[in-house]
């Protein structure tokens, strides 16, 4: 392409001879050419102009709008799914693993229970076949003691007081025993902040009334 | 059909643009034309250039929305002349002499800007902007020759000023 070519496709293009194609030849020699005659500098900015106002599109107001909506929607959408996150947090029934201390909690505790009420039973069943001896000492002992004149049934209630004192020993023993246990289990249950449960499942009174009714 | 192709609004969208010198308004033209050809769609078969025919549309909407701009406010003419095609150009580049070319389109009259619109950036064939402009294929060269002419007038002066005002400096 030299000169003299391009020269006259301007001449032609200023008398509004030229034709589409070349036209296009033009605006791709000036849009290639970067060392370009001083004559010809407007030229170039001329049809790069012409191409640049080509490609303008049509604003579509519409994304402005839609920019907007879709800020919103992710603003309520995260304010929703955060409030449904606080909801089940507070009234989602707890986990298998939030739940394993308090399963050993009550674990325990039937074992403690079920031993209170075994001791409970084995303290009815023996005082019912004997109930009225036991009113007769309950009320004759302090009596007896005091007047002190029957050595005899003092022995005998000597020795019945000592073997139910053995017994009733072992048992609270027996009883007690899963109380290290459950402070252990209290302990890891603090951890998990389940207090209303742990309230409802170890509390302070049952144990020390048990203690006491034993 | 290839007038409902988003491109072809953008065209119609860039005309107004050319004549109205407004983002807005011409959008508003452009989806107002579209409109229009929809509601006429059965209609537009039996049309023999339904691109011109859109164009013509676009360029009689733009004329009623000047008039009716002109009536409410006389200056406002001028507002778009100067103020409008100033901040337009300063989003294409911050170059002088690209302005100044973009100026002297926009100041062109309005058959010179329908014409250099389609021709130039469009790439229309003479005989579909004759057809758009209801007028002759010679008058529609004629007055495309003009519009060239005006442009790189504006060009050459621009030139030859800057070169009076860079020789009055070295005296």
């Amino acid at each position: 392409m030299n000169k003299k070519h391009i020269q006259d496709l301007l001449d032609k293009y200023f008398e509004g001879e030229t034709s589409l194609r070349e036209e296009k030849e033009l605006r791709n020699f000036f849009r290639k050419t970067a060392l370009l005659p001083e004559e010809w500098q407007s030229y170039k900015q001329m049809f790069a102009l012409f191409e640049a106002e080509g490609l303008k599109t049509m604003p579509v107001k519409e994304n402005v709008k839609r920019k907007k909506n879709i800020f919103w929607l992710v603003v309520t959408g995260v304010s929703i799914a955060a409030s449904v996150l606080i909801l089940l947090t507070i009234f989602l029934p707890p986990t298998k693993t939030q739940l394993e201390p308090l399963a050993i909690a009550t674990k325990h505790l039937d074992t403690f229970y079920t031993k209170k009420d075994q001791t409970r039973k084995t303290e009815t069943a023996k005082p019912a076949k004997s109930e009225p001896k036991k009113t007769e000492k309950k009320t004759n002992v302090p009596i007896r003691t005091i007047l002190g004149d029957d050595n005899s049934t003092i022995l005998a209630g000597s020795n019945d007081t000592k073997q139910k004192d053995a017994s009733i020993n072992s048992t609270i023993d027996d009883a007690l025993a899963p109380l290290d246990k459950m402070n252990d289990v209290r302990n890891a249950m603090d951890k998990f902040k389940y207090f209303d449960l742990m309230n409802k499942y170890l509390p302070d009174q049952d144990i020390s009334s048990l203690i006491q009714n034993n | 059909m290839e007038i409902w192709h988003k491109s072809f609004r953008d065209k119609l969208y860039r005309l107004a643009l050319r004549l109205l010198n407004s983002n807005d308004e011409a959008s508003d033209v452009a989806q107002e034309v579209w409109t229009r050809l929809w509601q006429k769609r059965a209609d537009l078969p039996k049309l023999n250039n339904a691109e011109s025919f859109a164009f013509t549309m676009t360029r009689n909407l733009c004329l009623d929305v000047l008039k009716s701009s002109r009536m409410k406010n006389e200056r406002l003419d001028a507002f778009h002349e100067n103020t409008l095609a100033g901040s337009q150009v300063d989003s294409i580049e911050k170059n002088e002499k690209l302005a100044l070319i973009h100026r002297a389109i926009n100041n062109l009259p309005e058959q010179q800007k329908i014409v250099m619109q389609l021709r130039d950036i469009e790439g229309y064939e003479l005989s579909e902007i004759a057809q758009t402009l209801n007028l002759t294929q010679n008058n529609t060269k004629v007055i495309l020759c003009r519009a060239r002419q005006n442009v790189r007038e504006t060009i050459l002066n621009f030139e030859r000023h800057e070169q009076e005002t860079y020789s009055g400096f070295t005296r």
